[in-house]
């Protein structure tokens, strides 16, 4: 498993080891509690991750989870970095995995660009309107002329936006309102807030994964939420949770605001994938994180 | 937004192959400024009078290597079009992930290299191909889903989805033209039609992967620059395919080189057929740009033939 120490990384190394599967993490940072084999190694440096060809020799199957976000769309800028961090580091890493059988790649909604309509089916087209979403799509196509011509198993989960985690990134809309209102300031709205989408709480991806990793069904397959709350409806949730009012503050964005919900229907034929969590649930949950987190913190 | 090629630098990537030779000749006809960019100054073809007479401008640069773009960026900053023909030469090595690689600098890293340093363009047109597509026995338009079955094709898709990106957020008008297979004079790759005219022109045995059912759809090169020319002209926001849309199975290729050469040339069929055969649906630049193709596959063989004899 790549990204061991990253947000989901953390959820799914855990669960792992509860089910007591055994697997090595590979990471540029070091996890917190190490109770499983670890490598801490760059993907980015080839000659470095040659010096544990012993220990990958043998691996059969591959969670790629790690990647970098980056939701900037100035190519001049990011594109190099995207290619290299996302692209590359993959084409590093399979190239040290010979006996590979089945490989398990996290990718995101941001492959197919603004809906054309919605749901938005695995079979949407792809324009992606930034250079993660670009590269997260050509690793994509790269990953399937490999795994074509090699004959392993290959499984694209392409996730909605995940909510729940640790530390989340607090430009995000969930983490960012759960942050403000706790503190009793006024949660930020880029727009109208009116805009749904299917957020999926990090429980139900961790489940998708172990799921595709149990069927090791080829295919790609959109891995989102049960419920499709607005930024408003979200602001309501969690004031709700709390018991508070707290008005949010709306703030013009540059950004469109369209609706984006992905259609689960593949994942649920396919890989038996139904999430569980509704977003009334999955708030009160992300809450309970949040501040748990906050606690460990002082 | 239509562009007047008259007078304008334009910068052509991979000047010194097919398409770019030709294109070049016929841009400067057109009364364009040309600046070539190519891997070596001694290897320069078709284009070495032009360059030598001055006709031209040629840069030596490889476009892999970003240091050597920079020392090139003088000659970028006041280009206005840019043709993106820049590609591998040949078949790829036999090591997948090399073949990723190679494909990425070039196609990909390569063109966010020249982006950067090209800071008045009023226009790009990119020479893709119909490797983005798969392979599936369909007759396929733009819209169909691209799904490469080759790591070049992966490439190939990857530098129009960043130049995508890039003509949208700069709203620098953006023509990306998948061409088909193109043959025709000064074809030097080991792609079919080349590699059987070699064989029958020496009467060798002419060996065929697969059963010689498979199709492909072939397209002359006087039609691809004639195309090329028009889409550059209209510099609007567009993807084409450029393909005559006529299926021709491989075993009647082969069969026409050898009548056309006269050739004592035996066919070989061995193992199986790698795909389900392509062929692409080109209606959309006949009725958009009001382009018709005009040469068969009989006459443009006969003309790559000549060409291949008069070399030899």
């Amino acid at each position: 498993m790549t990204g061991t120490s990253g947000q989901i990384g953390r959820f799914l190394s855990q669960k792992l080891f509860e089910n007591k599967k055994s697997f090595i993490g590979l990471d540029v940072i070091e996890p917190e509690n190490v109770e499983f084999s670890f490598i801490k190694v760059d993907l980015g440096r080839k000659i470095e991750l040659e010096k544990y060809r012993n220990e990958l020799n043998e691996i059969d199957t591959l969670i790629h989870l790690a990647t970098k976000v980056n939701s900037n769309d100035d190519i001049i800028k990011n594109g190099i970095e995207s290619i290299d961090l996302n692209l590359n580091n993959t084409l590093n890493l399979i190239e040290t995995l010979p006996c590979l059988k089945h490989i398990c790649f996290t990718s995101s909604y941001m492959v197919y660009g603004k809906p054309l309509i919605n749901q938005v089916g695995e079979n949407h087209s792809t324009e992606p309107m930034n250079t993660y979403g670009v590269s997260k799509l050509i690793t994509e196509k790269f990953l399937q002329v490999f795994a074509n011509k090699k004959n392993i198993e290959l499984t694209i989960l392409r996730f909605m936006g995940i909510y729940g985690l640790e530390s989340p990134y607090i430009k995000q809309a969930i983490p960012s309102f759960i942050e403000n209102i706790e503190h009793d300031k006024n949660p930020i709205i880029f727009g109208t807030g009116s805009a749904r989408r299917n957020h999926i709480y990090i429980d139900d991806a961790i489940d998708a994964i172990l799921l595709s990793l149990n069927q090791k069904n080829s295919g790609v397959y959109n891995i989102g939420g049960p419920d499709t709350p607005s930024n408003l409806e979200l602001i309501d949730i969690i004031n709700k949770n709390m018991n508070k009012e707290i008005e949010p503050i709306f703030k013009n964005s540059e950004n469109e605001e369209y609706n984006f919900i992905v259609d689960t229907h593949y994942a649920n034929s396919k890989l038996n994938f139904k999430a569980k969590i509704g977003i009334k649930k999955g708030i009160e949950k992300s809450i309970e994180t949040y501040r748990k987190f906050k606690k460990n913190e002082l | 937004m239509s562009f007047n090629i008259l007078n304008k630098k334009i910068l052509v990537t991979g000047g010194t192959g097919q398409v770019g030779s030709f294109l070049v000749e016929k841009l400067i006809e057109e009364g364009a400024n040309i600046f070539v960019i190519g891997r070596n100054k001694n290897r320069l073809k078709e284009i070495k009078n032009l360059v030598e007479t001055k006709k031209i401008t040629f840069l030596e640069c490889d476009l892999t290597k970003e240091d050597q773009i920079k020392n090139i960026s003088s000659s970028l900053i006041h280009i206005d079009f840019l043709v993106h023909l820049s590609s591998e030469l040949s078949t790829p090595s036999s090591n997948l992930i090399e073949n990723a690689r190679h494909s990425i600098d070039l196609n990909i890293k390569g063109v966010i290299f020249l982006l950067k340093f090209c800071k008045n363009l009023k226009g790009i047109l990119y020479g893709s191909t119909t490797a983005v597509y798969e392979k599936s026995g369909l007759s396929l338009d733009e819209n169909f889903q691209t799904n490469p079955s080759s790591m070049y094709g992966c490439g190939k898709l990857g530098a129009e989805k960043y130049l995508k990106l890039f003509s949208s957020v700069n709203m620098i008008p953006l023509t990306i033209l998948r061409y088909s297979t193109i043959y025709g004079p000064r074809n030097r790759t080991n792609q079919i039609i080349p590699r059987i005219i070699n064989q029958a022109l020496m009467n060798e045995q002419i060996k065929i992967h697969g059963n010689g059912q498979t199709f492909r759809d072939f397209i002359y090169i006087s039609d691809v620059i004639r195309a090329t020319i028009k889409s550059i002209k209209k510099n609007e926001n567009g993807i084409y395919n450029i393909g005559t849309g006529e299926r021709i199975k491989i075993n009647e290729l082969v069969k026409k080189i050898i009548y056309l050469t006269n050739s004592k040339s035996k066919i070989i069929f061995e193992g199986e057929n790698d795909d389900l055969g392509f062929v692409s649906n080109s209606n959309r630049i006949e009725k958009n740009l009001g382009f018709k193709f005009k040469i068969s596959i009989n006459e443009g063989l006969k003309k790559e033939i000549e060409w291949k004899k008069c070399l030899d």
